[in-house]
């Protein structure tokens, strides 16, 4: 993948909310140090651990506190627990303090995407909501060109399918 | 490919077990350490379950044990086969695992995440290990639904384990190696590339027993076959080297090496007191010997056995069971 900026190999992989619409960057270390020099100023922690996370934590870019920060609705970790902690307290947290903890995984890790084995039901789901999503376009397409009987037998499929989806 | 298989038998010795671990997660529960005693049994029950009506599960024989029903005897056993943590013990209220009759598969419960899956199998072959805790998850999950993030991947109480959720590992023992600068080298260019070194028992690059763990620090942004192999490349290196220091040492050092292992094996069969870190360096390089085979009558895997109950026997050195120690070791050579 090129950088979006130089062209050069891109190995940061960034996203972002912008005007609320999620977005991807992919940029070269240089570049991404150009943009976002925060990122770059630690050093690789010597090692993947919690104690390597909590040295991290040190750092005054991953830890200074911002006027939003609050804590998370499941769980109710606050992020300086997890400054002192260099533990996550619920799976809810991850998307909570996403922006914080992302630049976090990219340090230790040099990545934040999962390329690996995903949970066969996980796969399953995933599958249904896209078909579900494809019957809804055609149902409003069916519902623009006056096609009734063909809108209401798709609306019968997507029942179905949410019916399988809520098992 | 013959070549291939002669390599890895050459180097059979020196890999002393592979291992593959997965961190996994329920959805919408806290992490072990952030939730109460109450979902932590619930957790336990959870997986319990999921394991005991999986008819797929049942050629592993599962047993299920929470810590506060293990004795010390049985912690210590079970630490020492590195089957449960020191972290699993310090959960002694919703802390359990699952283990499979040939002692080979285990569950952690409740340990950092909900479940650790575990697999060991003996030598250089973390393939089969990784197939193994694949398809042990896989049925697992048939009945629990895992905290999953479709860019994060399985989601971790620690971020270092995010992704893949997977750490694997080889154990080898270096002898030959750990005796030169060599073995600093391998520290360094491992931490390079995302897999670390460590002794596994001791701090930083002293290793007692010359026993030391490669393993990947990296756990996403790859996938677990990749990861696996990075690890395989670089033990392959680092057994390869011991190898090399190995001959060399036979061809330029013969007596000398002889002496070494001789002299270990002299103060093992006849010492009336010895402590751990002693007899763990002794008997590396008896373990060496049988290796190099300069010491005959020895079985190597009663001897790996042996080392294995001496790392154990080291909590609160006294005389006693100094005394102790150097009994049994003495009875296993004469
Ligand atoms: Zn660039
Ligand atoms: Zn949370």
């Amino acid at each position: 993948m090129e950088c979006e900026i130089c062209k050069a190999k891109a190995t940061v992989h960034i996203t972002r909310m912008e005007n609320g619409v999620k977005r991807e960057m992919h940029l070269c270390e240089k570049c991404a140090k150009e943009k976002f020099g925060f990122i770059f100023k630690v050093k690789i922690p010597s090692n993947n651990t919690m104690k390597g996370i909590i040295e991290l934590m040190k750092d005054e870019t991953y830890s200074a506190k911002t006027e939003n920060d609050t804590s998370c609705p499941e769980c109710g970790m606050s992020f300086l627990e997890f400054s002192e902690t260099g533990r996550i307290g619920c799976p809810a947290c991850y998307s909570h303090f996403n922006e914080r903890v992302r630049p976090i995984i990219q340090r230790l890790h040099r990545n934040d995407r999962h390329v690996g084995k995903v949970p066969g039901k996980y796969e399953e789901r995933h599958h249904l909501e896209n078909t579900i999503d494809r019957c809804r376009m055609e149902m409003d397409k069916a519902v623009k060109n006056e096609e009734f009987e063909r809108a209401a037998e798709l609306r019968d499929q997507i029942k179905r399918l949410e019916e399988m989806q809520a098992n | 490919m013959e070549k291939q298989d002669k390599h890895l038998n050459d180097s059979g010795n020196i890999a002393l077990s592979s291992r593959i671990r997965l961190a996994r997660n329920i959805s919408g529960i806290p992490f072990p350490w952030k939730m109460d005693e109450e979902r932590g049994l619930f957790v336990a029950e959870s997986v319990r379950e999921a394991v005991d009506s999986n008819g797929e599960l049942d050629k592993y024989g599962f047993g299920f044990k929470f810590v506060f029903d293990m004795d010390e005897d049985e912690k210590d056993d079970l630490l020492a086969n590195h089957l449960i943590s020191i972290d699993l013990i310090k959960n002694p209220k919703t802390g359990g695992i699952l283990i499979s009759s040939g002692k080979t598969v285990s569950i952690l419960v409740n340990e950092e995440d909900h479940l650790r899956i575990q697999t060991v199998v003996k030598g250089f072959n973390l393939e089969d290990a990784w197939r193994e805790a694949d398809s042990v998850d896989d049925l697992i999950e048939e009945n629990l639904d895992y905290a999953f993030d479709g860019n994060y991947g399985y989601l971790t109480a620690c971020p270092s384990n995010i992704g893949t959720g997977m750490r694997a590992s080889v154990m080898l023992h270096l002898p030959a190696l750990a005796s030169t600068k060599y073995i600093k080298r391998v520290f360094d260019i491992t931490n390079t590339i995302g897999l670390t070194v460590r002794g596994l028992y001791g701090e930083g690059t002293e290793a007692e027993g010359d026993i030391y763990q490669i393993s990947n620090q990296i756990t996403t942004g790859r996938t677990e076959l990749e990861i696996i192999g990075d690890l395989e490349r670089i033990t392959k290196q680092v057994m390869d080297k011991e190898i090399k220091t190995r001959e060399y040492l036979m061809a330029k050092q013969r007596t000398r090496t002889e002496d070494v292992i001789f002299r270990a094996l002299g103060i093992l069969s006849s010492a009336r007191l010895i402590n751990r870190p002693e007899s763990m360096k002794l008997l590396s390089r008896v373990r060496l010997g049988v290796d190099l085979e300069l010491v005959g009558g020895v079985e190597m895997n009663d001897l790996d056995v042996l080392i294995k109950d001496m790392q154990i026997a080291g909590k609160g050195e006294t005389v006693d069971s100094a005394e102790k120690r150097a009994s049994t070791i003495r009875e296993f050579f004469n």
